[in-house]
């Protein structure tokens, strides 16, 4: 659950009417440094707050106290422009606790295309602390809302993320599937891969690549068994996202390209000449070499 | 000058201030005697003494088929790819005794060695041992065939001619049995006239909408006339215990002394008490027998009361105090005081189209042929007998009383168990034509406890076949029985999300919400508030696991509400959201704790929030209790 107890402690006063002042403290966090004053601040969004800042990201040190406050008051009014480009600009700054207005706002609720920019802004600034709070909008109604989230939390390291994950792979929106199919390519998510081989037997394209990038090489001989029991386009797709691979087999690369010289339409075209004209991959020379010849023999047919 | 005349001319005098006097006077008078001392129907009529004196001129009558060799019989016209044919079916012998060729108009009639029916144009009197046509007698032209009776060897038919109104006639004809020649004729003095009953020396004739005629059957002598006073009497039929007369909506009159004026406070009168009496079932004790179309089998003989009076033990009653309602491919035994349902049946696939209420037994045969017998106490099949290839269009059974043998060992006709079996059965049944039965099967099941009860309906909910009212309906009871011993099998239903991917869908949140609510569930917590928390629970879903988890209390849920009216603040203004955020409001206002008393002000005073929750928020802050320090 979301902590909303930060901005009931909001003093009115602090609402400024622009985030133009601010923008320096926002950029050069130093400038306005101070000590920061925790009076007023718990449950989960101080925890977010308290987390530790990976230095790797280059991140500067934390806005002070009178900042956050001032960035408060700006996000709670009610100009929306306003709004946004503080959201805005608060996703490219550089210091520490720049997420935790934006926590702050989305665990106070906003209306669903104000949250879609804070999800944004979230995911760019990818902090550990807002995990909860994305976990939680990964769950909304509204479809915007929830992709957003579901992109912010496939930014994060936390382990909570993949359970969330694996479940939106079997949202009801195509657009929610791809954002967590994605998210689990990136994390190298193996276990999805039945769950990604269902979807593309439902002919579910946004499946296809994730599959391709994911599918242990045990599973790749079902998945060339695929051929005419689903679309062309989404199993040549698949296929290509395999010969990408620099953990494949070259003999099962030549069973792929065989099966995607036998797939006609643009789709599997692409994938053989993406592979040919790709960075040769040790020991792939008779798969790179069957590959041509299907892209030769494809040239000859009329 | 008699008293009744006098009165007569003092009326006559009154109305139309004329002064009759001398001869004129005395022939007036005389005319007026005339028409005082020839008592007419209208002053006959309710008389028990000639009411009594008819009904002791009958033989007294036992429960035994009519035939002379009182085989259980049921007479069954057929239709289908052969061409229309009447056959005598022995129940007890399990085979078609005959089958004749016979274009049957209007519904067989049995006797002793003969039956009756009708034919286009004809009434057709058949001999019972071989179905062989003994005579037909043509409808006279311009006249029309309203019914015809048997008693013994004779035959009693009614025809009727032109309007009542307009100077028509009714007449009741007595036919030989054995010829079909003319034995005697009787004017019945109207043209509104209804079929004959005839047993045991009487014919009864039910005419003028309100009268029961009763005639001696081997002369056609009027005898006495009841009167049905409260209501029309469209109806008479007859068994071992005498005669009944009714209105077939309403009720039935056991035809006595006690009833020669028919008043439904009458002890003699019988009607089953069933307030809830299911719309879908026609409460019809009798079809009306003035309407010709209604002489022909029809759906009427598939959606009707089926009920049997016994005088013995006084005082008469139904037997076993209960009313059968037969619709089409279900029956439901009810107490005729109580209304209390005692059992019920569900025929699969093919419907009833005629049946009978035997001695402790009802019998009906569906139009595949199938003859099934159902134990009236409890609903059990105890015959049951397949005439294999054969479409049935109407059945008359002559069967009373006599001995079938039993259903062991054979193909059972249908789920005949317990009352919840059965009415599972009828809910399950695929046949989507009978919504409002299932509907009535589930309103019955909310009095049936059991955890394959509360099983069976949250099944139910989930049959994406079922029509989306008994769905619903399954819901409404599922929620009303509080089935506290079956909490697990809610728990276990909340657990289904949806995914695409295993095709599953939470379905019935609401009702599963609700029952858990009203069962103070603290199980199903975890998963009403994980449910609260996913893109598939709409608003109205939302709106009851929010009032279910607050009927549970458990604190524990507090902070998924208050996510909930976060996130949705400000779609109030939406369809269903405001329902759900207030009802969310609801909740946090009466936990009474300072952190959700500040967020609710919090979400007041926010610009974004929708001026609906706005509006309940402030509405409800002077209403809630002091916050908890």
């Amino acid at each position: 659950m979301v902590s909303h107890d930060i901005a009931l402690r909001r003093p009115r006063s602090w609402r400024v009417q622009s985030i133009i002042g601010l923008l320096p403290l926002l950029v050069w966090p130093n400038l306005g440094h101070a000590k920061t004053d925790k009076v007023g601040r718990s449950g989960r969004v101080a925890a977010a707050e308290s987390q530790p800042v990976p230095a790797a990201g280059g991140l500067g040190s934390d806005l002070n106290a009178v900042v956050i406050d001032k960035l408060r008051g700006l996000l709670s009014g009610a100009d929306e422009n306003v709004f946004l480009e503080t959201v805005r600009t608060l996703g490219e700054a550089r210091a520490g606790n720049a997420a935790v207005p934006l926590i702050e706002v989305l665990a106070m609720g906003t209306k669903p295309i104000l949250a879609v920019a804070t999800l944004q802004a979230l995911r760019k600034l990818a902090r550990p602390g807002s995990v909860d709070v994305l976990v939680l909008y990964a769950g909304n109604r509204n479809v915007d809302v929830r992709k957003n989230a579901v992109e912010a939390l496939s930014s994060l390291k936390d382990p909570r993320v993949v359970p969330i994950l694996m479940a939106r792979l079997g949202d009801e929106d195509e657009s929610v599937r791809a954002a967590a199919a994605d998210g689990l390519v990136a994390r190298h998510q193996t276990a999805a891969s039945p769950r990604l081989l269902s979807l593309l037997k439902m002919n579910a394209p946004e499946a296809a690549g994730p599959l391709g990038s994911l599918a242990p090489a045990a599973l790749i001989p079902e998945l060339l068994e695929l051929r005419g029991r689903v679309g062309d386009a989404e199993l040549a797709t698949a296929l290509g996202a395999v010969l990408s691979r620099n953990d494949i087999a070259d003999p099962v690369r030549v069973d792929v390209v065989k099966t995607l010289a036998q797939i006609p339409g643009g789709e599997a075209t692409t994938a053989l000449a993406e592979y040919v004209g790709g960075t040769a991959l040790a020991g792939a020379k008779t798969s790179r070499a069957a590959a041509q010849k299907a892209l030769d023999a494809r040239s000859k047919t009329p | 000058m008699n008293r009744s005349a006098h009165l007569l001319l003092k009326r006559f005098r009154i109305s139309t201030g004329l002064r009759l006097s001398g001869v004129w006077g005395a022939a007036f008078v005389g005319l007026l005697c005339v028409s005082a001392c020839a008592p007419t129907i209208w002053q006959r009529a309710g008389n028990a003494d000639s009411v009594s004196a008819a009904l002791r001129r009958v033989k007294p009558s036992t429960d035994e088929p009519l035939n002379a060799s009182h085989a259980p019989l049921v007479y069954l016209t057929l239709s289908g790819a052969q061409a229309p044919r009447l056959m005598a079916l022995d129940l007890a012998a399990k085979r078609a005794r005959w089958a004749v060729p016979a274009n049957v108009t209007g519904r067989v009639v049995p006797g002793r060695t003969m039956l009756v029916h009708a034919e286009p144009g004809h009434v057709v009197a058949r001999n019972v041992d071989d179905g062989r046509e003994r005579w037909r007698f043509p409808v006279p032209p311009g006249q029309t065939l309203v019914g015809y009776a048997i008693d013994g060897e004779l035959v009693f038919v009614v025809f009727r001619s032109g309007n009542e109104l307009r100077g028509g006639s009714g007449e009741l004809l007595g036919l030989d049995g054995s010829n079909g020649a003319i034995r005697w004729r009787g004017d019945l003095g109207s043209a509104n006239v209804a079929a004959p009953v005839a047993q045991s020396g009487l014919v009864a004739v039910p005419n003028r909408s309100q009268f029961v005629s009763l005639f001696d059957s081997q002369s056609g002598a009027p005898l006495a006339d009841v009167l049905s006073k409260e209501q029309a009497a469209d109806f008479v039929t007859a068994s071992k215990d005498g005669f009944f007369y009714g209105f077939g909506s309403d009720g039935v009159f056991h035809l006595s002394t006690k009833s020669a004026v028919g008043v439904r406070n009458s002890p003699e009168y019988f009607r089953a008490h069933l307030p809830n009496f299911p719309a879908f079932v026609r409460p019809n004790y009798g079809r009306d027998m003035y309407r010709t179309e209604l002489l022909d089998y029809s759906a009427l003989d598939r959606n009707r009361v089926l009920w049997r009076v016994n005088t013995e033990p006084e005082p008469a009653h139904f037997e076993d105090d209960a009313v059968v309602l037969l619709n089409y491919r279900f029956l439901f035994s009810f107490e005729a005081a109580t209304a209390r349902l005692r059992w019920a049946y569900c025929h699969p696939a093919v419907e009833a189209v005629g049946a009978t209420h035997d001695v402790g037994r009802i019998l009906f045969v569906t139009a595949d042929g199938h003859v099934v017998g159902l134990d009236t106490k409890t609903g059990q099949s105890i015959y049951d007998f397949r005439l294999a290839g054969e479409v049935v269009r109407g059945a008359t059974f002559d069967s009373r009383g006599a001995n079938l043998p039993a259903t062991m060992g054979e193909a059972t006709a249908g789920p005949s168990g317990s009352l919840p079996e059965a009415l599972l059965a009828m809910i399950r049944d695929p046949d989507r034509r009978f919504a409002e039965v299932k509907m009535f099967a589930l309103e019955e099941m909310k009095g049936v406890p059991g955890r394959e009860v509360t099983a069976a309906l949250i099944g139910l909910m989930a049959n994406a076949d079922m029509p989306a009212q008994v769905r619903q309906k399954a819901g409404q009871i599922l929620v009303a029985r509080k089935d506290v011993a079956s909490a697990d099998l809610l728990v276990e239903a909340l657990r289904v999300h949806s995914d695409k991917i295993s095709g599953t869908k939470p379905v019935g949140l609401i009702s599963l919400a609700a029952a858990a609510g009203s069962i103070k569930a603290k199980d199903a917590v975890p998963l009403l508030v994980e449910h609260l928390a996913l893109p598939e629970t709409d608003p109205a879903s939302a709106a009851a696991i929010i009032r279910a988890l607050a009927t549970i209390g458990d604190d524990s849920a507090l902070p998924a509400v208050r996510d909930y009216l976060a996130q949705y603040r400000t779609e109030a203004s939406r369809d269903g959201e405001a329902d759900a955020v207030m009802a969310a409001a609801d909740v946090l206002m009466a936990s009474g704790r300072t952190a959700d008393r500040e967020f609710l002000f919090f979400v007041s005073e926010a610009p974004k929030t929708s001026t609906v929750l706005r509006d309940h928020i402030r509405r409800g802050a002077g209403t809630t209790r002091a916050p908890a320090p």
